[in-house]
Order: structure tokens, then sequence, then C-alpha cells
């Protein structure tokens, strides 16, 4: 009956038309007031406004521009006059910006990630009961005062029974933090856990050893001799200026080497790549410091002034020769010789390492040997080397918080020594699963995270979730832990709201992340998602008042600039086009600066140590002693903020802690096997790393960049890929005692032959329809542990064996 | 003027199947049995229609309500393997990336078209004739299946204020621009989007409201005054 008049309807739409609250007495709905897009300090040309505001495709937060016409973006430009994308030094940020920043093709390809019809629209309550990887949950679309309404309701059982801490809260690290916090203090629960573990802790926890800070960073553009450890900058840009100071410091004349299994984007554009076994960069580090102190190439005056704990670490690494080192790294002594060699002679000389060296069972102690490297060579806060940065940004929202008298789930701070406060997902995740903690969590609140593609040991994590009686993700897309969740919140994209960025420069400033459209499906932002449900839950501070009542995120995030460095309010920072830069630029040395006569007047000196200090009695005659700073040349210095205000190459406190496995901690810059080594049934170590081209597990929906990058083949040495009789483009079976998966073979000169790695973020069965069934998964190979220092999941801890399929 | 009052009703009708998941009273207004008798008489040889019209009349309204709620929730708002988005740009629309030649790094340039994302060119066009009309929205993006078709319920509206006001020159210019939007929005991506439906369930209800749409639009396109 195709090819209907409209004769032939007339009968429906005299029916729908009979019918109460059908037809156009209906449409209310759709003739609803509102408005689309309010774009702040917009700059207006012909083409439409360009809007200041922050990418966050990765948490880099780079700069950007949006150019805004008829309520679309249609274009996401760099912006200059954030130093994010230009430069981490003031001077070279000034002198650079004129020639305009940078952005990765991520930030390029955000249009495509803001429109994909992928994006989870609604919320999403779960029909299906069955939770599981083969399982292809149904869904019922709930409106937002549902959704909250549901939440609350679940919570709320926590509440009356006294079990608010058997709430999990995870949620990534770049955006809205503090009112997460907030709502978990509020709440009481103490199981509130960020996406850092899963990142760079280990080398948090090896830096702040070693000068107090946990985030040293790097000066390439100035200096004379780059040496990297298992990190990839020209690729994994972390920061979008990272290529241009890398490569302008190598064009003015700096030799860059790149200790790292894999010949990375960054090892080819070095004047060396040393390959290297995974796990033994503290080993190649400690035999660098041998022959550097055995040769007395090291900085004198600053070991004299400025290292503590040189003699016990000079004695530690007296048989650390480059020989031993050969057996443990494969990198040949003569080698280790000249590099270490090369790098005492050459100053200044930046030293770094990233995810490489950290995700293995003896991260810290050997990014601690590579941080030492840099300590007996001067190389720290000059000009050139690693800088601590000057990192003053907004002031933390004060609430009156209630106590929370149980303890988190995970051992940190207690099991794991030296733990880092974002938590540790492999306990929690191991021991929902398990039930091996003081008490089994009940709910989770899960924020833009993919616990299943990226805590490792998949199945373990897919376990664990079964557990939760109940789960919220919100995500802006249907990931594989949303797939696990009862109820899906649509999240948004940077480009749809608001929050504050603090700038990972080496000197003070910050940025507004400003919406340029307004949430394009209507969504709640997650702060106001959060103010909802903290309204709903009733939540209230210490003192009994309600907290989020009346609470407009606008205004909080203003309070905490205009109490901060910046001293501005959301508008103030707005006009002056969204980034605040400190006049205060790039300072070097800090650690020499002197404390001011008012300070020191009624401070005496350790004469051992040099320590300043002033002594307090209380009531009790409990003296209480507080360091100021430490004597150095006869001068009152600040020093590092270390315990001993130097630099510490050892530090005897550490022996007093014991590991996740209960081992005392080294007190020194230390080398160890790790843990997994390969053997004849899994005879490959497998890394995993990240390129410019995706973040974590959450850009592989976009069309855009996976026309750029849009598998992860299995990098094969040419050598190891003969002997197993496998060629690129061949199927291969990649095989642990924890997962067995097919892959794509890409044989190259560019691995070491005992290594076989890949890029992470791939293997999707959920997320979207371009993501889905591109390339393996990295995870499902590894178990769901974490190194015993400072729990950092051990991403790249793990053996395969490899066959053609 | 009565035809008008029935097209206004008949849009109506369809934004209404489309405007979201099923309220209450689009659930009761599917139970009618008038409404069930003319839904068979317009579509009852469509293939597994037979199906999809028993539920209707089998169901009770609580549980056509959830029924209808899962359907439409897993075709057109939860992204999945069943997704298809309700959206024109999704089906119409380009986003081209263009990369200039660099002569001096021997580099030819690119040109890269990338299809099926929201907010496309049709996307502001269609805002754009809501915004002329004085149709407003929120909360949503402006060329969804069920906002264009309220559009065409909304432009039949003015239509018959302008008729019962003796504005006749409005009227006409009214008619056409529903004529317009017709051919130049609706008919330009709703064919693609029934069969879209009808592939992914095909013996689901809103496969069969899909085509219905269609086959009503296809009638309006048809008809005379268009």
């Amino acid at each position: 009956m195709a090819n209907l008049s409209r004769r032939d309807f007339l009968g429906l739409a005299a029916a729908a038309g009979a019918l109460a609250g059908v037809g156009p007495g209906l449409t209310k709905k759709a003739f609803a007031k509102g408005t689309t897009g309010n774009p702040s300090s917009p700059t207006s040309t012909r083409e439409g406004q360009w809007i200041p505001s922050v990418c966050m495709m990765c948490g880099g937060s780079t700069g950007i521009k949006v150019l805004v016409s008829d309520n679309r973006v249609v274009k996401i430009e760099p912006n200059p006059e954030n130093p994010i994308g230009v430069s981490n030094i003031s001077t070279d940020f000034y002198a650079q910006k004129a020639k305009g920043g940078a952005m990765c093709p991520k930030g390029n390809a955000g249009i495509a990630q803001l429109y994909d019809p992928d994006r989870v629209k609604k919320p999403l309550l779960r029909v299906t009961k069955e939770k599981g990887k083969d399982v292809v949950p149904e869904w019922k679309e709930i409106s937002w005062d549902e959704a909250l309404d549901l939440v609350a309701k679940k919570f709320k059982t926590l509440q009356d029974a006294g079990e608010e801490h058997k709430l999990l809260w995870f949620t990534e690290d770049s955006s809205f933090i503090h009112i997460q916090q907030d709502f978990c203090n509020l709440f009481k629960t103490p199981n509130f856990s960020q996406h850092s573990n899963l990142c760079d802790v280990a080398r948090k926890a090896s830096w702040i050893r070693a000068v107090g800070h946990d985030r040293p960073l790097s000066d390439p553009v100035q200096s004379r001799y780059i040496l990297y450890f298992g990190w990839n900058p020209l690729s994994a840009v972390k920061w979008a200026h990272l290529p241009s100071v890398i490569t302008r410091g190598v064009q003015n004349g700096a030799k860059m080497v790149v200790v790292d299994p894999f010949l990375s984007m960054t090892a080819t554009k070095a004047t060396e790549w040393v390959p290297i076994r995974p796990g033994t960069d503290g080993a190649l580090a400690l035999a660098m410091a041998n022959v550097i102190i055995r040769d007395g190439l090291i900085d004198k005056d600053f070991v004299r002034d400025w290292v503590s704990g040189f003699d016990e670490f000079s004695q530690y690494v007296a048989d650390k020769t480059p020989a031993w080192a050969e057996k443990e790294t494969g990198i040949p002594a003569a080698n280790i010789e000249r590099l270490a060699k090369e790098l005492g002679t050459t100053r200044p000389a930046t030293i770094d390492f990233w995810s490489g060296p950290g995700q293995h069972s003896n991260g810290v102690f050997g990014g601690w040997a590579i941080a030492a490297l840099a300590a007996i060579t001067g190389n720290i806060d000059r000009p050139g080397t690693m800088i601590i940065p000057d990192k003053r940004g907004e002031k933390r929202y004060v609430v009156k918080n209630p106590k929370i008298s149980q303890p988190r789930i995970d051992g940190l701070g207690t099991k794991y020594p030296l733990g880092h406060a974002s938590g540790i997902y492999t306990e929690i995740i191991d021991n929902l699963r398990t039930g091996k903690s003081p008490y089994q969590p009940r709910m989770a609140f899960v924020m833009a995270q993919n616990l299943v593609l990226s805590v490792p040991g998949t199945q373990n994590v897919i376990d664990a979730l079964k557990k939760l009686e109940f789960m919220v993700v919100v995500d802006n897309f249907m990931s594989e832990t949303a797939l696990m969740a009862d109820l899906v919140l649509p999240g948004t994209l940077y480009l749809e709201r608001t929050d504050l960025v603090g700038n990972w420069v080496t000197w003070s400033t910050m940025a507004l992340r400003q919406p340029v459209v307004k949430p394009i499906f209507g969504q709640l932002t997650e702060p106001q998602l959060i103010i909802e449900l903290g309204k709903r839950l009733g939540l209230k501070d210490a003192d009994g008042k309600p907290f989020f009542d009346g609470l407009k995120y606008e205004e909080y995030l203003s309070w905490e600039l205009k109490n901060g460095a910046p001293n501005l309010t959301i508008d103030e920072i707005k006009a002056k086009g969204g980034v605040w830069i400190d006049t205060v630029g790039t300072a070097y040395e800090k650690f020499k600066k002197e404390l001011k006569a008012e300070q020191v007047k009624d401070a005496k000196v350790d004469e051992k140590t040099g320590l300043i200090y002033t002594e307090a009695t209380d009531k009790d005659g409990k003296v209480t002693k507080t360091v100021l700073g430490v004597q150095v040349g006869g001068k009152p210095c600040v020093g590092f903020n270390t315990a001993s205000k130097r630099v510490e190459l050892a530090n005897a406190d550490l022996a007093k802690k014991t590991d996740a496995n209960g081992k005392p901690l080294p007190t020194t810059p230390f080398y160890t096997k790790r843990d997994w080594q390969p053997d004849d049934k899994f005879p490959f170590y497998l890394v995993n790393w990240k390129e410019v081209t995706h973040t974590h597990s959450r850009t592989f929906n976009n069309p855009l960049l996976m026309e750029v990058q849009g598998w992860n083949p299995l990098y094969i040495n040419t050598e190891t890929a003969r002997k197993l009789g496998i060629q690129t483009g061949d199927k291969v079976i990649v095989e642990s005692p924890y997962g067995k998966a097919e892959a794509k073979a890409q044989v190259t000169g560019g691995m070491h032959p005992e290594v076989v790695g890949w890029q992470h973020g791939f293997g999707h069965w959920g997320f979207g329809e371009v993501a889905k069934g591109k390339g393996t998964a990295d995870g499902q190979f590894n178990v769901t542990k974490s190194d015993p220092v400072s729990g950092m999941a051990l991403h790249k801890e793990v053996c395969v064996k490899v066959s053609k399929a | 003027m009565d035809e008008l009052v029935l097209r206004q009703q008949m849009y109506g009708f369809l934004w209404a199947l489309f405007a979201g998941v099923p309220d209450r009273s689009l659930v009761d207004a599917l139970k009618d049995e008038r409404m069930q008798a003319e839904l068979a008489r317009l579509l009852a040889e469509v293939p597994g229609a037979d199906r999809a019209l028993d539920r209707l009349r089998i169901c009770s309204a609580d549980e056509l309500a959830e029924d209808l709620a899962v359907e439409y929730t897993m075709l057109f708002s939860a992204p999945g393997a069943a997704h298809v988005p309700p959206n024109e740009s999704v089906y119409r629309d380009n986003l081209v990336v263009e990369t200039p030649p660099q002569p001096e790094i021997n580099y030819a340039g690119s040109r890269r078209v990338f299809a099926g994302l929201y907010w496309g060119d049709s996307t502001v066009a269609v805002a754009g004739e809501y915004d002329t009309e004085g149709y407003e929205v929120a909360g949503e993006i402006p060329d969804s299946l069920g906002l264009e078709l309220g559009f065409m319920a909304h432009l039949c509206g003015r239509e018959r204020f302008f008729r019962e006001t003796g504005n006749g020159l409005a009227a006409e210019a009214c008619a056409y621009r529903q004529a317009k939007f017709l051919r130049e929005h609706l008919m330009e991506w709703v064919p693609t989007f029934a069969n879209r439906v009808r592939e992914k369930r095909p013996s689901g209800f809103y496969a069969l409201a899909a085509l219905l749409v269609l086959r009503y639009l296809e009638s309006e396109v048809g008809a005379a005054v268009l």
C-alpha cells in the first residue's frame, strides 16, 4: 500500500487529534523557550566568534581559540597567549608567542569528538541484569530528575546504614576535581581516587624523594644535553609545546639521547637511540653514576652544598659498573661509559623519565637513580636542566569537612608507603573482586574513567565491577565500563563546560576553560550534576550547614581564583582573554633564595646538617621543631622541600617503612630486577605506549584520529620475527598467563629483540561504532597489580609469547 | 481549513512519536482502537507489521510504555550497534578537513571528508529556518526528526492563524515554507533513516513509525497544494 495520498492519512490524523494530549497541544515541548550558545569574552569576526579556552582532548590542557559560527564550533586553533602550546620557560614563551602556538592532532580533531553521533545523550538506565564482556545490555532513557533521584535514593541507603565509606569514587584528574572531593568528604567516603595512579605516580614518588617536588619539568630548549629515559614527548605529547622546545633545543646544538626499548618518534629525532631491556633503566642510571663519580665528573660545588646522602649513594654505586649494567640492560658497557662521560662533561643537561621506567615493580627506586644523575651533575633548577615549577594557582575552596572514621580500602600511605593521593586503583579493584579489604564496597561513581580498559587485568576489572550493587558512570561514550553500569549519565566535553586549569609550565599561570557552546544534548555539566546530587542527599559540612544548597559552580571557581595567586574573578580572567600569567617568570636556583632576617631571628642552626629551625614548647613541655631552611655558604637559604632541605640521595628514615610485600625500603636509589621476568614459556617483554594520535582509551571513536592511527600493530624486532616466521601484516597470537588474543604484526628494526610492544587504548568492544573491533586491548594480558612502593599500576610489567596465527 | 487542522494534527502525532521516549499520553493514544485500526490500514501489508501492531493491542499500557521506551532508547538514544541517530546532519553532511600544501617540505596538501556527524551544515540551515519562524528549541540538536516534524506542525499552525486572521499573503508564504522545508530537509534524509531503522529492528514498532513518517511525507510531497 505504498504511494499513499494525503487523503489516506485523514483517518489517522483525526484519530490522533481526537485523543487527549496528542497532537498540536503536545507541542509545548517543541515550543519550549530556550537559547543556544552564550560564549564569553569572544572576539567577533566575519567568520564568527573566536573564543579563548583550554583543550582537554588530553590532560595537557593546551591553550586554544575556538571559532563558533551559528552556535556551531567550526574551527579550533592554538592560542599563543597561553603558555601551554608555546613554551614551558617564560623568556622563551615571550620570545616565541608571536610565532604562534602549537596544538596536536587530537586538539585539531576536537570538533569530531564534540559532534560524534556515538556520544551518550541522555541518562540511560540499565534494563539487562547480566553484566560481562559478552553481554550487550539494553537501556532505557530516563529524565535527569529521575536519574538524580535514583542515584540519591541508592546513596541514601548507604547513609542510612552508616556505610558511606562503601561508596567508591573514580575520576580523571584534570577537571572539576575539588567539587568532587568536597562531595566525597561531605558524604563521608574516604575512597576518592583519581587517574594519576594509572599514569605517573612512580615518577612522582621518585622525584619527590630526590628534590621534594613531584613534577619537575624538563627544560630542553636551553639545554646542551638531553637525556630521556622511557619518554616519547615528540609523540606522546603531554604538553603541546614539548615538540617545539625539544626540537629547538636540538637545533641549538644539544645532543639528545633517548633510552627506550622502542625506536619511538622521539628516538628517531634523537642524536642517539639506546635500546634497553624494559625495567632496567635504574641499572643504567646507577652505572652512569658510577662512572661520573669514579672519573670526578660530578658538580662538586652543587654536591657539596646541595646534595644530602652523596657518600651513601657513592658507596652503593661503587660496584654498579658498566660491565654489571650491561648484563642487566643489554647495553654494551663501552656505550654506558661513553654516555656517562658525555653527561658528566656537558652542562647544562636535562635528565628526565616518565612512564617507561616507572610502570614496573622496581620503578620508584630506579627513577630515583635517574634523578640522582641530575643531582650529582648539578642539573637541577638551573637553565637547561630539570626545573622545579613555581606553580601557584587557585586557592582550594574552603569547606569544613566532617570526620571520616573508616580507612580507605587501598592501603594508600600504609601498605604503599610512597603512594600518591590519587589512590591505588589496582588495590581497590582487586579488593573489590576478592573481598580481601576490611569492608566490601557496595557502590561506585565513575567519572570519565574507563576502568575496564585502563586498569591492568581486564577480566579482573570486569569481575570486580560485577560485585557492585550499583554503579553510575558519567561519560561521553558508552565505554566498556559504562557497559557495566547500572546508570549511565551523559558527560560534557571540554567545549561545553567551565573549569580552571593550572598550567604545567615552570612559572605560575592559569587558564579558564569556558563553554563555547551549551551542552549539545541539554545535559547537566558534571559540577551541576554533583551539586544537584549533593542537594538531594542534604550533604552538610562539619557545622551542619547544607553545603550544596544554592551553590553555583562559577561562583565557587571565582572564589578559588580570587583568593588564589591570580586574585581575579572569573569575569576578570575572561576579560583578560581567559589566561592569567604571573609577571614573575621562570625563576632558577630557587633553593638558594635567602630567608628573611625576621624569619631567622629566633632560629637555631644544626651544626652537623646546617638545618635552620625554630623550637616551640607547648604547655605539656612537648617541643616541636620547625625547619625553615638550610645554612649554605654562610647564608640562610630556603633549600629544597625535602627533610634535609637538600637534594636527597639517601634517607635513613625509609628503612623504617616496608613496601606492599613487607620488605623494608632501600635508603638510597636502588636497582633490583623487576618481579616478572621472561622465561621459556613467555619469553618476550610486552611494553605499551601512547602516541600523539590518541589519549588513554577515550579518543578511539574519533574518525579523524582513527584515520591517522586506526590500529595498534604489535611491533616485533626483525630478527626475532624471522626466527618466529612472522612478517609484517601477519596475524599473530599473543599470549600471557592471563590472556590470549590475536594481533597484527609489524616487523621493525626499531624494537629491542627481546621485546614486543604496541600503542595503548585500542581493542574496544564498546565505546562507539568507529572504535569497536580495532586493534588489540593490552590490559587483558596483565594481572591487576601495582608497584609495591608507590602503587603505580604495572602496565608494562608483562611477559608474553608470540606465535604466527 | 479542515485539511490544515488535520495536517497539523498529523504532524503533531508524528512529532509525538519521535519527540523522545513515549510519554503516557502517546501510549494511551496507541492503545486506542481507532488509532490501531488506522495504523493497521496504512501499514498492515508491511512485512512484520502484524507483530508490531499486535504488540500495541496485546500489551497493557504499562508493558507497552516499558517496551517502547527500551526500543526507542536502543534505536535513537543509546549509542551501540542498534543506534540510528535521528538527526538530519548524520545522513547528509560532511566535515571537510583541508590541509594546505607546504611546498617547503614537499607536501601537496590534503582534503579529507568525514560523514555522519552532528551539527553539520543542514543543522545550521534548519536552525536558521526555526529562527525565522519563531520556533524555539532548547537542549536538543535542532535537526532531530522530532523537532523537524514539530516544526512542520508549527508551520501548519501558523498558516492556520494567518488564514483565520485574513492574512492570505502570509499564509501562502507559510505554505511555501512548509513545502520548501519538506523538500530541502525532511525528504532529503528520512528515506535513508527509515531504511536504517528497519535494518536495525525490522519487527519493531519504530520501523513502522519511521515508515509511517516517510509515507506521510511522500503524500505531502505528492499533494497538489505543495
